[in-house]
C-alpha cells in the first residue's frame, strides 16, 4: 500500500488541478475585477472537480505567467487567502504548489493545512527562463524549521520547458534522488502542461524506482489514462478536465466526470 | 471629508486589533494546536469585537515575536489564510498589519482585500531590533503596482521601541515627509503595546497638521480615552479590550462593550 491510499482515499488517485487566475502582481491580473473574481472562479473550477469526483485537488497560480523560480509573497498570501475562502467548501484532499518556488510551496502548505506539494526540489536545468537551479537540503531543512514535517513533497523530476544541464539519464536521476533525499512521489511530465507524459520514460522511472510512488504529471487524457495507470502509481491531471480540453478554459465538469468514470473502470 | 470617516462612518474611530497566535515558524507556534487554533481563537476574538461593537478591526502577528523587519513568507501565508477563512464572519472595515514588515502588509492587502495598514514608511530609526531604513518608496510603489491604490498607509510617528537615528526632532522629520509622500495617517504610540501616548504629542500634530489623520495607537483604555478624543480620529485598541486588560488574554466582549458606550457618550458631546 502506498500514502496515496492512506492520504487520498485511494491508490492509482486522480490529483485535479485548480488553476487560480492571475493574481496581484502578476502581469495578467484583472485590477478591475480584482481578488474577488479571482476567489469567484476558483469556486467554481473546485465545484466542478468535486461533483466530476477526483480524488484531490492542488491549487497552483498558473496564470502567474511568466512564472519565477522566487515566488513572490503577495502571490503566495493571494494564494493562501483563496484556499481560506474555500476550505469551507473543500470535501477532499488538497495540495499546493507555487510554480516554481518549492520553499513558497511549503509556506504555503503549512499555512493551509494542504496535504502535499508539488515542485522541483532537485537538479540544474537549462530552461526556457534561464538557467535553473535547486537547493534541496535548505528547502527540507526549512520545511522542518516551519513544522511542515507531515507534508507529502512530489518532486518533479521532469520540469516543462527545461532539460537537464548535464547528459543525464532518466534513471540514472531517479535512483540518486530518491536516494539523496526520500521523496514522497516522484512526478514525470510532459514538455508543458497538456503535453503527454512519455510513458517510456514513465515506465523506465517507475522500474528504477519500484519502492517510491510515481506520478504521471502532464498530458493524461480518456484515451490514454488506462496506459498510464497502468505503469503510475497516480495521475495530475489539469487540461483535460477543461472546456474543449484547452489550457486557458474552465474546468467542465461532464469532461471530468466521463474522465473519473474511465478511471473507475481502469481501477476495477 | 477624511477617509477614516467614510470608511468607518464615524469621525472618531475605535479599531479592535485582533492579534494572532504565534504562527508557524514563530518561536512560540503551537505545533499541536495547529494553524486550526490560530483560527479559533481569532474567530472569537472577531466575534467578541464585533459583537461589542467596534468601527472595525485590525489584524496583526502580534505573537511573532521576536519581531522581524523582513517577515517570512509563512507568517504572511498564514495570515492570509487565517483572514481568508474569517471573511464570512468579518462585518466591519478592516486592515492587516505584518509587525514589523510595511511592505509585506501591502503584499498581504492585495490578498485580503484589507483597506488599511500602519507601519514605519518614513524616516531612520534606532530601535530595540536594530536599525531600521524606512522604504516609503517602495512601499507606494508596491501598493500601485498591485492594484491597491486606495490601501490607506497609517505611518508611524514615531515607531514604537525607537528613536530617530539622528536625534532629529520628529516634527522636523514628518514636515517634508507628509508634503512629499502624503502620508494617510499618523500612528501616535506609547513606547510598547500597553503603554499610552503623550496626549501633548497628538495635539502638537493636530496643531502642525491640521489636514492629517490621526490615531492614537497604543495604551487607550476606558480611564483616558477622553484625553485624546478632541484630537484623534480613530484609536487602535488592543490590550484594553482584552480580559482583565492583559495582553496576552482574549478579547472580552463586556469590556469592549463598556469601552464603545463610554466612546458614543463622548463622540455626541
Amino acid at each position: 500500500m502506498t500514502w496515496l491510499k492512506e492520504k487520498l482515499g485511494t491508490e492509482k488517485a486522480i490529483i485535479a488541478m485548480c488553476h487560480l487566475k492571475a493574481m496581484p502582481g502578476d502581469p495578467g491580473y484583472d485590477k478591475k475585477r480584482g481578488m474577488e473574481w479571482v476567489l469567484d472562479r476558483a469556486k467554481y473550477e473546485l465545484e466542478g472537480l468535486q461533483k466530476g469526483g477526483v480524488d484531490a485537488v492542488m491549487f497552483s497560480n498558473e496564470f502567474s505567467l511568466p512564472y519565477l523560480t522566487k515566488v513572490r509573497t503577495e502571490t503566495v498570501a493571494s494564494m493562501a487567502c483563496v484556499i481560506g475562502e474555500l476550505k469551507r467548501e473543500l470535501e477532499i484532499p488538497f495540495g499546493v504548489n507555487c510554480l516554481w518556488d518549492p520553499t513558497a510551496s511549503l509556506d504555503l502548505a503549512v499555512a493551509t493545512g494542504a496535504v502535499f506539494v508539488r515542485e522541483i526540489f532537485t537538479g540544474a536545468y537549462a530552461s526556457d527562463f534561464g538557467v535553473w537551479d535547486t537547493n534541496c537540503g535548505d528547502v527540507i531543512r526549512h520545511k522542518m524549521a516551519i513544522g511542515a514535517d507531515d507534508v507529502k513533497c512530489l518532486f518533479n523530476i521532469v520540469p516543462e520547458a527545461a532539460k537537464y544541464l548535464a547528459d543525464r539519464d532518466i534513471t540514472s536521476i531517479a535512483k540518486t534522488t530518491v536516494f539523496n533525499n526520500k521523496p514522497d512521489a516522484l512526478c514525470v511530465s510532459g514538455a508543458t502542461a497538456g503535453v503527454e507524459t512519455d510513458s517510456t520514460i514513465l515506465k523506465q522511472v517507475k522500474d528504477a524506482v519500484p519502492e517510491t510512488v510515481v506520478l504521471a504529471n502532464t498530458g493524461c487524457r480518456i484515451n490514454n489514462i488506462d496506459k498510464q495507470l497502468s505503469i503510475a502509481d497516480g495521475c495530475v491531471v489539469g487540461t483535460t478536465f477543461k472546456k474543449d480540453g484547452l489550457f486557458d478554459n474552465e474546468v467542465d465538469v461532464e469532461r471530468v466526470k466521463g474522465f473519473m468514470d474511465k478511471v473507475k473502470t481502469v481501477r476495477a | 471629508m477624511k477617509w477614516t470617516e467614510e470608511i468607518f462612518g464615524t469621525k472618531k474611530a475605535i479599531i479592535g486589533l485582533v492579534h494572532l497566535q504565534p504562527l508557524p515558524g514563530d518561536p512560540g507556534y503551537d505545533k499541536e494546536g495547529g494553524v486550526d487554533k490560530i483560527i479559533r481563537m481569532a474567530k472569537e476574538d472577531v466575534i467578541a469585537l464585533q459583537n461589542g461593537g467596534v468601527d472595525g478591526m485590525l489584524f496583526t502577528n502580534e505573537f511573532s515575536f521576536p519581531y522581524l523587519y523582513k517577515v517570512e513568507p509563512e507568517t504572511v501565508a498564514t495570515m492570509a489564510y487565517v483572514i481568508g477563512a474569517l471573511r464570512d464572519i468579518i462585518k466591519v472595515p478592516y486592515g492587516n498589519d505584518c509587525i514589523y514588515d510595511s511592505l509585506a502588509s501591502i503584499s498581504l492587502a492585495a490578498a485580503t482585500g484589507a483597506c488599511f495598514t500602519r507601519g514605519i514608511y518614513h524616516g531612520t530609526w534606532a530601535t530595540s531590533d536594530g536599525a531600521v531604513n524606512s522604504q516609503g518608496g517602495r512601499a507606494l510603489r508596491l501598493k500601485h503596482n498591485l492594484g491597491i491604490d486606495d490601501f490607506k498607509l497609517v505611518y508611524y510617528f514615531i515607531p514604537e521601541s525607537a528613536a530617530d537615528l539622528g536625534g532629529r526632532d520628529p516634527f522636523t522629520v514628518m514636515k517634508p515627509t507628509f508634503f512629499l509622500n502624503k502620508p494617510d495617517g499618523f500612528a501616535i504610540s506609547g513606547i510598547v503595546a500597553g503603554q499610552k501616548p503623550d496626549a501633548n504629542t497628538l495635539k502638537r500634530c493636530k496643531e502642525t497638521f491640521p489636514e492629517a489623520v490621526i490615531f492614537a495607537a497604543t495604551g487607550v483604555n476606558i480611564d483616558n480615552v477622553e484625553e485624546y478624543m478632541e484630537y484623534m480620529d480613530g484609536a487602535f485598541i488592543g490590550t484594553s479590550f482584552k480580559k482583565d486588560g492583559v495582553f496576552h488574554n482574549q478579547i472580552d466582549e463586556t469590556r469592549v462593550k463598556t469601552f464603545m458606550d463610554k466612546v458614543k457618550v463622548l463622540r455626541n458631546r
